[in-house]
């Protein structure tokens, strides 16, 4: 017989603050509870910093000083297996949202270094930031969370970058047998899978393009494929069948050289929803994501 | 992170300087305050950079005088990887006279740390060496240690590539992961040197740069 103390059971059946709005253009209308979303895409197209982006939205405040700065006042668990964290790019990041919504209202004081700099600290503290060197020790973190989620009801996001991380590293220590290759992460899959439904949490991962769909011979001579064709006809699962049963949205994000500007695209997976096809453009600039 | 490094150019063909994320343009005179900005204020730590360049564009010359600038002007030791013979103590001499006179000679010297090691196995372990000795904290060369340099990478990485075994995809991939987390734990700058331009060697395997 499992007890549980008054707020443990507030924090499981209890709702977790929405982050339904972040980034909206993106997003839509934001990611719902019980979302699994996965950015995917070849290095340097932009993954790591929608994450970083998200994050500042998500845990600056709804109010602050009676200025509107949009946040979700929720907490983030970000888990960094790529070593890429940077906190001077979410601190640049967050202090340039402030200031440019500071500048835009009318009635915000004057003299506000101090404050925001208090602010963003305040802020801080509702990221917690945990690194990984390999799966085993992914899974024994995601096992040990339950603890934390069940003691902070304001935690809704879990974000992993990248959850490709140890694909190599996993697939020549499992040897000869697939099953043993994809086992820490058919468990990693299971532990999430299990937080998602018993706390009503969200799941962003990026994803490298480890693995391409090879080519079709003919594709050049199909010129009516669109783009939104191509773009998905590049994704091809290679992490294992858990995982790619757990994702409920996939965006494919792109960089074009030509002009600097990144590319993304969401697909539904699971449900009817596909008739979606805008392609979303943003440029990455000193102040974050700027959607064109 | 961001801890400023002068360099010292060299004459010659520059070689193509970029970092793990994006690629940055190829510049062929590098007058020192050039290359620091062209690195946005020099080299980080924290964070891996990759020389890449064809043979004989000067990326040992490079990292010979990068070591100079290190333990002259950061005052911070520097350990250098060998992994293809190319170290020169007289080159270094060279360059360390010709900058710093004979005076500082003996220090530069014993501020810098060469290890060999000529096959990916050999360089894990060292790799494992320098964790231990810095973690335990009984070598006071490791405290001040800043810069470590890995000459050539792409030397022990590109025997085990190849035909179809996944095997070199994952020694590559353990081996970048491993220096990322150095470089992330213990604040270190961590340089490697690559073979040849057009192909890029990232922990996500080869890729194409055109």
């Amino acid at each position: 017989m499992q007890s549980e103390t008054g707020l443990q059971l507030l924090a499981r059946l209890g709702s977790r603050p929405s982050i339904a709005g972040v980034l909206s253009p993106i997003f839509n209308d934001g990611p719902s509870a019980k979302d699994v979303i996965e950015l995917f895409g070849t290095e340097g197209t932009g993954k790591s910093e929608i994450l970083l982006n998200l994050v500042a939205g998500i845990i600056l405040p709804k109010t602050w000083k009676s200025v509107n700065l949009n946040g979700k006042d929720a907490s983030v668990i970000f888990i960094d297996n790529d070593y890429k964290f940077s906190i001077l790019r979410l601190v640049t990041v967050m202090e340039n949202r402030i200031h440019a919504t500071l500048k835009n209202a009318p009635q915000a004081e004057e003299n506000l270094t101090n404050d925001v700099e208090l602010l963003i600290q305040k802020c801080l503290s509702k990221l917690s930031l945990i690194r990984c060197t390999n799966s085993s020790e992914l899974l024994v973190t995601l096992y040990s969370l339950e603890q934390t989620l069940l003691s902070n009801p304001n935690i809704s996001v879990i974000m992993i970058d990248s959850i490709s991380a140890f694909y190599w590293i996993d697939k020549c220590n499992g040897g000869e047998s697939l099953a043993a290759q994809e086992k820490n992460l058919t468990l990693i899959s299971e532990v999430l899978s299990k937080f998602i439904n018993s706390f009503s949490l969200i799941v962003i991962a990026t994803k490298c393009a480890l693995m391409k769909k090879r080519m079709r011979e003919d594709y050049n001579l199909e010129k009516s494929a669109s783009n939104i064709d191509r773009l998905k006809n590049d994704h091809q699962e290679f992490l294992c069948k858990a995982w790619g049963q757990l994702v409920t949205q996939r965006f494919h994000v792109e960089k074009q050289l030509a002009s600097n500007h990144f590319k993304c695209h969401c697909i539904h997976l699971g449900s009817s929803k596909n008739a979606d096809k805008t392609v979303i453009q943003f440029q990455i600039t000193d102040n974050g994501i700027q959607v064109l | 992170m961001g801890q400023s490094i002068v360099l010292h150019p060299w004459r010659g063909d520059s070689p193509t300087p970029h970092s793990n994320d994006h690629f940055l343009s190829f510049l062929k005179s590098t007058p020192k305050e050039g290359l620091n900005e062209l690195l946005d204020g020099g080299l980080y730590t924290s964070e891996v950079t990759e020389i890449a360049g064809e043979i004989s564009s000067g990326k040992t010359q490079f990292c010979l005088s990068l070591c100079v600038s290190v333990v002259m002007k950061a005052r911070q030791n520097v350990v250098f990887i060998d992994t293809c013979g190319g170290f020169s103590a007289d080159r270094l001499t060279e360059i360390a006279e010709s900058l710093y006179g004979e005076e500082n000679l003996e220090h530069i010297l014993q501020s810098v740390k060469v290890i060999e090691a000529f096959d990916i196995f050999h360089l894990m372990t060292a790799l494992q060496t320098i964790k231990d000795k810095m973690v335990k904290k009984v070598d006071p060369f490791y405290d001040t240690l800043k810069l470590l340099v890995v000459d050539s990478i792409t030397a022990v990485i590109y025997p085990s590539l190849g035909g179809q075994q996944m095997d070199g995809h994952g020694l590559m991939v353990q081996l970048s992961l491993k220096l990322r987390h150095l470089a992330a734990d213990f604040s270190l700058c961590v340089l490697a040197t690559g073979g040849k331009t057009k192909i890029g060697i990232t922990e996500k395997g080869i890729e194409d740069w055109t």
